[in-house]
């Protein structure tokens, strides 16, 4: 190619050691990087991506090694590197963003304090005017003062502002970015790129971008390579590998990516007229809160309808689940449950003052599966326990028959009855939060980010189960997400909310043919997907939309609610 | 952070006071009082009234509590029914004498078992770690009175440089406990090191794993910094609560380790004032041993709040999302 490359993998195979035997994570990789130009090395969990993009900095994890291959940087050997020398490389030459900024910050110490250190090891010039140049540099407000903060004083966008400063600080000629944005809101997400692809080209670095994310490598990455269990499946230009794959993984992948644009608009299904739920004025506020954390928010599902709840973290998404789950204090408003004809129920109260009928009827699937299953009881006795509480069987041959058939209902084989949580993948581990809240036979099913944990192909097929679950048994659903690509395929109808409160309200093609809300429109335009090429400017972020506190909102079209605060279109 | 320190000086306040009511409580629960205890068994009814009188003891028992409880505040706590002497210059004197194998065997205990842990964790598997983690171990289940006699059988009987007890009691000279204070010290240092020193060592290695320290090792910072700058301040957070606990149980007096080397401390005076039914000097010895547990505690959270940042602002509802507005 044009120039030579500034750090080459070549043949290179890592194992580690797994009981007796070793496990191989990377089989015969190589690639090569080039001053100013972007590798996106996309794979599943699992497919060894972490791994190989930290052998650039010689780092190995414990038990790991390397058994053929090497990894070159401006023509040197990293493994044979002395200590002092492989200090000199990691840092200096070669420099990570690690995927979770407020984990890979260090808690006790101010962060210019963490960019000084690492101008400092290398010997370069550390005074404070430098440090207030590298946080100016990555578009971080008030420049001159945020360096005296804590880490966990700054938002998750601002840690991984500080954690790609602290990068950068040296020039490195190699950037490995580590996932770099999946703990982010796409806004964020978004905006963090633009600054990564701006940064490449002042300081001419190479970079190379890990993720699992298409969206995020079409954006940023000139280059992509396909891994799978550890094996390179496809090599080439970013427009050639996503637009025309060759390889059925790749094609595989891009079908599961949640799309927004190019795909039709999901149909409108027939909904049944009676409401399962309706919230009135609920304003939601966590002991000795000074704010609130949810005000005036209004709600209506139909039977069999699923209405997805979208912001941004921070916004109140959760907190109307977990309030609708009975898990947070209303403080006013009214919301009501039907589970029959005339069976009206009260849904402030506390989960433990709530009548079993009314507890079973309303079920939440969590975020985190492997958080929520306990890991020492097996999923037969995860699922049979709301069978058990609610009375639904009686006897061990009746509860056992019901398990089976709950799993075969989430797609899981009976074998899987007998198993521990840390013997299933993530994705089987969701199925069976899924299969557990099925148990209680609910009319509402809340689900909290189910997908967010999840990889894209595992990610699709779940929302498939859900789709196909919410239809067999005319179920309604809540769901919550900080991803529009996620919900479009799912939600009949979006609810936008930011700061506690809606801002848009509408049929899901409505919300995607015509946003009204500047902050809606917003979220829009942060999304990625493969083939995308734009990106906001890098400092998206940074302009908040802002809520006028005395807007209200206001029916601009039948059914299509939106605030009317400055930039909303109402007519 | 003013109102987080002011909570936990007031729920310190409240202990105290606790303390001091069941103390107080505990000693009128006894069957006899103390003028049955002062005249003994053979004394006439009238002559135990007569006493009872004398001393107040006739008087509303919430009364007295609260007479008690207003002296206790100025430092009085009466006088010993055995020698007549006031009981607090006996217990300062007593608490002296401990502080005096107490704090350098704090000083030395602590710095000694934090620098081990830290050094255990970072060559963990190693032979050193595991040196270190069997001597513990082994440290940890000897008990001191054993760990006190070998002492004495090494370094004053078969190679004579300390003296094995104090011979003159609570009237020794300053001189004279010097030497005498080194062997209990040595004893307590060794007891307490093993369990700090194993909270460390298994903290710093969490620590060890955590992504901000390999972050640090991948910005290029050398190892001895990571574990020093990066890993140490944030591990030591678990650990404080051994060390309040351990502090405390020093210098509460040690019972067992006065006891073997007759060594005329706060644990030696308890020891002999049970034996003696001196009810004054055993309720001050009580409210003493609160009152140091609740300063240790105390400390131990002052300086949890000086070592991680996170911990000010943690009891502040929403503090966070305050200052991110700040910050735009």
């Amino acid at each position: 190619m044009r120039t030579t490359p500034v750090a080459e993998l070549d043949g290179l195979t890592v194992s580690y050691r797994s009981g007796a035997g070793r496990v191989t994570v990377a089989q015969d990789i190589g690639f090569s990087l080039y001053a100013g130009r972007t590798l996106g090395l996309v794979g599943e969990s699992g497919s060894g991506k972490s791994t190989v993009a930290r052998t650039l900095l010689g780092h190995l994890r414990d038990g790991s090694r390397i058994d053929a291959g090497q990894v070159t940087v401006r023509g040197e050997d990293v493994f044979a590197l002395s200590g002092s020398a492989l200090r000199q490389l990691r840092g200096g030459v070669v420099a990570v963003v690690a995927q979770n900024a407020g984990q890979a910050l260090t808690p006790s110490l101010r962060v210019g304090a963490q960019i000084r250190e690492a101008l400092r090891v290398h010997g370069l010039p550390a005074d404070d005017d430098r440090v207030t140049e590298l946080l100016r540099l990555v578009r971080l407000p008030a420049p001159e003062t945020i360096g005296r903060r804590y880490p966990h004083e700054l938002s998750g966008g601002q840690q991984q502002r500080v954690a790609i400063a602290m990068a950068v600080a040296t020039e490195p000629t190699v950037l490995v970015l580590d996932e770099p944005t999946t703990a982010l809101d796409v806004i964020t997400q978004a905006a963090v790129l633009a600054l990564v692809n701006d940064l490449r080209e002042e300081l001419g670095m190479a970079v190379l971008i890990v993720s699992h994310d298409l969206g995020v490598v079409s954006v940023v990455a000139d280059d992509v390579l396909v891994l799978q269990s550890g094996r390179a499946v496809e090599h080439g230009p970013t427009p050639k590998v996503l637009g025309d794959p060759r390889e059925d993984y790749t094609r595989e992948l891009l079908d599961a990516a949640p799309r927004i644009e190019g795909v039709p608009a999901p149909e409108v299904r027939e909904a049944h007229q009676e409401l399962t739920l309706e919230c009135q004025d609920l304003d939601v506020r966590y002991p000795r809160a000074p704010r609130l954390a949810v005000s005036d928010f209004n709600l209506q599902v139909r039977r069999g309808e699923t209405v997805a709840v979208v912001g941004e973290s921070g916004s109140g998404k959760s907190t109307v689940a977990t309030a609708l789950a009975g898990l947070a204090p209303v403080e006013r408003g009214r919301a009501v449950l039907r589970t029959g004809d005339d069976d009206l129920h009260d849904l402030l109260a506390p989960a433990r003052a709530r009548p079993a009928a009314v507890r079973s009827a309303v079920q939440m699937i969590f975020q985190n599966a492997d958080l929520a299953l306990n890991p020492r009881r097996s999923i037969a006795d995860a699922i049979a326990r709301p069978l058990k509480v609610f009375g639904r069987v009686s006897g061990r041959a009746e509860t056992r028959s019901t398990v089976l058939r709950l799993l075969d209902e989430v797609g899981l084989g009976p074998e899987f009855a007998d198993r521990v949580p840390a013997q299933l993948s993530g994705g089987q581990r969701q199925r069976v939060g899924i299969a557990r809240a099925l148990a209680a036979e609910p009319t509402l099913l809340i689900a909290d980010e189910i997908t967010t944990a999840l990889d894209v192909s595992v990610q699709a097929s779940v929302l498939d189960l859900l789709a196909e679950l919410r239809d067999r048994r005319a179920l309604s659903c809540l769901f919550i997400s900080h991803d529009l690509a996620v919900v479009r395929n799912v939600a009949d109808r979006i609810v936008v909310m930011k700061d506690g409160r809606t801002v848009e309200t509408a049929a899901t093609a409505a919300i995607f043919d015509t946003p009204r809300h500047p902050y809606t429109r917003s979220l829009l335009d942060a999304v990625v997907e493969p083939g995308s090429t734009h990106l906001p400017s890098s400092d998206a972020d940074a302009r908040v939309v802002r809520l006028d506190p005395a807007a209200s909102l206001v029916e601009a079209s039948e059914g299509h609610w939106v605030r009317d605060d400055e930039g909303a279109v109402t007519t | 952070m003013v109102r987080l320190i002011g909570i936990r000086l007031g729920t310190g306040l409240i202990t105290l006071f606790l303390a001091a009511f069941f103390v107080f409580f505990a000693v009128q629960a006894l069957p006899g009082d103390v003028a049955e205890q002062l005249l003994g068994q053979n004394a006439t009814p009238e002559a135990v009234e007569t006493l009872r009188e004398q001393l107040g003891l006739d008087s509303n028992v919430w009364a007295r509590f609260v007479e008690w409880l207003g002296n206790a505040v100025t430092g009085d706590f009466g006088d010993s029914l055995v020698t007549g002497e006031p009981v607090s210059s006996t217990i300062w004197a007593s608490f002296a004498r401990t502080l005096l194998i107490a704090i350098p065997a704090m000083v030395v205990g602590i710095a000694l078992a934090l620098l081990l842990g830290v050094w255990a964790a970072a060559r963990r598997g190693s032979r050193t770690d595991s040196t270190v983690s069997v001597l513990a171990l082994v440290a940890m289940s000897i008990p001191e009175f054993v760990v006190a006699t070998v002492l004495v059988l090494l370094l004053a009987i078969l190679v004579p440089v300390f003296p094995a007890t104090v011979l003159s009691g609570p009237d020794a000279s300053l001189g004279e406990l010097l030497p005498a204070a080194v062997l209990p010290a040595l004893t307590l240092v060794i007891s307490m090191t093993a369990y700090i020193l194993r909270a460390m060592r298994s903290s710093t290695i969490d620590g060890l794993a955590t992504e901000y320290a390999t972050t640090a090792a991948l910005k290029g910072v050398p190892r001895r910094a990571v574990l020093w700058r990066h890993v140490a301040p944030t591990a030591v957070l678990p650990v404080l609560p051994v060390i309040s606990i351990n502090v405390a149980w020093l210098l509460g007096g040690v019972v067992v380790v006065e006891s073997v080397f007759n060594y005329p401390g706060l644990g030696k005076l308890m020891i002999d004032s049970v034996s003696t039914r001196d009810l004054p000097v055993l309720q001050a010895i009580a409210v003493l041993s609160a009152l140091v547990y609740v300063t240790a505690n105390l400390v131990a959270d002052l300086l949890a709040l000086a070592a991680d940042p996170r911990q000010r602002t943690l009891h502040q509802p929403r503090g966070r999302r305050r200052t991110a507005e700040v910050v735009r």
